[in-house]
């Protein structure tokens, strides 16, 4: 068996730290805020009729400590949208699509446009009003190897869409 | 004469089908609703609080009504069209989603029918594509419109997974003699059956604890009162025959699993079957396998004797349970089972280690956490709490060893991670198998320019902790050039 190991040299391999980000639509910060929001009165609702409707909960003291609790984690919640937003980006290459994402972990995700299975575009009712889908991208690699890109304008979302089932056609291939 | 269906026009699902949405939706409702339909029932027995009682019962009805109106906007909402060689799925109400299947992605139609659908004249279509093993997309049709659809897409070339035409040869590769079963079984991993027995002694006595009025600290105690009085050959003897104990079933697990042990290998791949009474079978095509390990326990890194994994599409979704390793109980297999898939790197391939800052990360939350343990248990009432605090070593040492271990050998055309610690643990990928790239940093991390790599395949994935940065990223954008190359 002939087992060759030659060297490689990097440097005419295109960078993903080179690539021009684009941004989210603004529309999906609004998304996300009125999604936090009714959240979070669902949320103080319930507790509150818990509180209501179990005897002994319904003290002063209890009652404050629920509050500050819930009040704590909804305002961490609003910044952690509001910082994770500054930082969602997507890149869209000839021959690949990056996801960047995160505050706190960050990451971003790289997919060959030929390692694509197939893909839907979305949009929940707050997306529709503020003009903003999601793109979900399928690979033979299940769900975590999947890549879902929110804040897309429609027309964005819709070219690409179409874009990459046309590789798909041209490619031809499967895994 | 058969209806002429024009599937390029958006059709929906047949009225019929709602029985069938409604008898899930049912089935969801009462999933949710049982533990307010039991907080009913029991506060009708006990009627101190007749309000509460309206209250189980408006949330009840509430998310039964709910749960029951949204499958049916859902149901009503599915659109379905065949544009362009395309499958196009149109579905959902609150959420609208668009989903696209080229008809070459689709591996597999299924129809299927149980005694409902058969009595409501409709199938259950299933769509599949490689990768996954649930169904990507499923909904209900009449039949004749579900064989319509099923030969409207099937018309079209579609990849094929492998099948084996019964002239073809089969050679064997690998056949387990009776020394061998017996090495692989007495070499099993005891210590693993020992805590699952113990586990399992632990359930059993609390479930008796009604009979014999004790639970399992209980137990506990008692043991402790009987062996602080006893001798240290009664001690000896009560841990010898927890340890014979948990060998015996490790070793006789290990014989039901691979009992009957046979490989063969055909053009196309590779044909194993194993177990002594529950026999598995599985075919591992040569293409569809993405990456390949082996490993070696503890006790078997010294004889040696190890596991091979093939690791093939979809692999990921299967539980342990459900998975055949290869036992490699002579280094002479190892080339018959690289051979299709690619060479083990020699020694000399340059490699990357660990950054050492993960030790450090290890020192931090191995500390936080023994704290944390140790003070919860003391505030529990647990006298001896302080001894939790042997977690802090331990985990302190794994993780010098996994440091110490780890390596990612690198070539143009693979890369092959050992990433062992008390085990030998090796993994091998080739750079054309992967799907996806992720590099991710926390904030620890970030601070020291250092990053995790991901490399997803339709088989699993394999990691790279803690390299840098720099390397990470030059590996991601190689693995992106060798997947276009």
């Amino acid at each position: 068996m002939n087992f060759e190991n030659t060297g490689i040299s990097l440097d005419g391999i295109p960078s993903a730290e080179e690539v021009q980000w684009r941004p989210v639509e603004p529309g999906l910060k609004k998304v996300k805020l009125y999604g936090w929001a009714i959240w979070w009165v669902i949320i103080f609702m319930v507790s509150a009729a818990v509180m209501f409707f179990i005897p002994g909960l319904m003290q002063i003291n209890i009652g404050m400590a629920v509050f500050a609790v819930l009040a704590t984690l909804c305002w961490f919640h609003s910044f952690s949208i509001r910082k994770s937003l500054m930082y969602k980006a997507f890149s869209i290459r000839e021959h690949d699509i990056l996801y960047r994402t995160g505050w706190i972990f960050r990451s971003i995700k790289a997919i060959p446009f030929n390692r694509v299975q197939h893909c839907s575009v979305s949009a929940g009712v707050l997306g529709r009003k503020f003009e903003v889908r999601s793109i979900r991208l399928f690979t033979s690699g299940g769900f975590a190897a999947d890549v879902l890109i929110p804040g897309l304008n429609p027309q964005t979302a819709t070219d690409l869409q179409e874009w990459i089932l046309n590789k798909i056609h041209q490619d031809g291939r499967a895994d | 004469m058969e209806e002429q269906i024009d599937f390029s026009k958006p059709q929906r699902q047949p009225i019929q089908a709602i029985v069938q949405a409604l008898l899930k939706s049912f089935a969801s409702a009462l999933k949710s609703i049982w533990p307010f339909a039991l907080a009913y029932i029991f506060n009708l027995k006990s009627q101190d609080n007749p309000r509460k009682n309206t209250v189980w019962l408006i949330l009840m009805l509430g998310l039964s009504a709910f749960i029951v109106g949204y499958t049916l906007i859902e149901f009503f909402y599915l659109r379905f069209m065949i544009r362009d060689k395309e499958l196009v799925i149109k579905k959902g109400f609150f959420i609208k989603r668009e989903l696209v299947i080229p008809f070459e992605k689709i591996q597999a139609i299924h129809l299927d029918r149980d005694w409902l659908q058969r009595l409501l004249g409709i199938a259950k279509v299933s769509i599949d594509t490689p990768g996954t093993t649930h169904t990507e997309e499923r909904f209900f049709l009449t039949n004749s419109m579900a064989k319509a659809l099923r030969d409207a897409i099937l018309n079209q070339p579609i990849s094929h997974t492998v099948s084996e035409s019964a002239e073809e040869a089969h050679l064997p590769v690998i056949n387990l003699s009776g020394k061998d079963l017996f090495k692989l079984g007495i070499s099993a991993n005891f210590l693993k059956a020992m805590l699952v027995l113990l586990g399992f002694a632990i359930a059993r006595a609390d479930d008796l604890s009604g009979i014999t009025g004790k639970t399992s600290w209980d137990w506990v105690e008692w043991i402790e009162e009987k062996t602080a009085g006893g001798t240290v050959l009664l001690i000896a003897s009560g841990i010898t025959i927890i340890l014979v104990v948990s060998i015996l079933i490790s070793f006789g697990l290990v014989i039901l699993k691979y009992g009957n042990f046979s490989m063969l290998q055909t053009t196309k791949g590779f044909h194993i079957r194993s177990g002594l009474i529950n026999v598995r079978e599985k075919l591992v095509p040569f293409k569809k396998v993405q990456f390949i390990s082996w490993e070696a326990n503890w006790i078997r890194r010294h004889i040696p004797y190890y596991l091979f994994h093939f690791h093939i599409i979809g692999d990921h979704e299967i539980s342990d349970k459900w998975r055949i390793a290869v036992p490699v109980t002579r280094p002479a297999f190892f080339p018959l089972l690289f051979q299709h898939y690619h060479p083990e790197l020699p020694k000399g391939t340059p490699f990357l280690t660990m950054s050492g800052a993960y030790v450090g990360r290890n020192i931090l939350y191995a500390a936080v956490f023994s704290i944390a343990a140790i003070l919860i248990s003391w505030l529990l009432g647990w006298e001896q709490a302080l001894w939790l605090g042997v977690i802090f070593p331990l985990w302190v040492i794994r993780s010098i060893i996994h440091r110490k271990n780890f390596k990612a050998a690198i070539s143009t055309e693979a890369i092959q991670i050992n990433h062992s610690i008390f085990s030998k643990s090796h993994s091998l990928l080739r750079w054309d198998k992967v799907v996806s790239v992720l590099v991710k940093q926390n904030i620890f991390q970030r601070h020291r320019r250092l990053a995790t790599l991901v490399l997803f395949t339709g088989g699993g994935k394999v990691e790279l902790p803690y390299i840098q940065l720099s390397d990470a990223n030059r590996l991601r954008d190689y693995a992106l050039y060798k997947v276009e190359d």
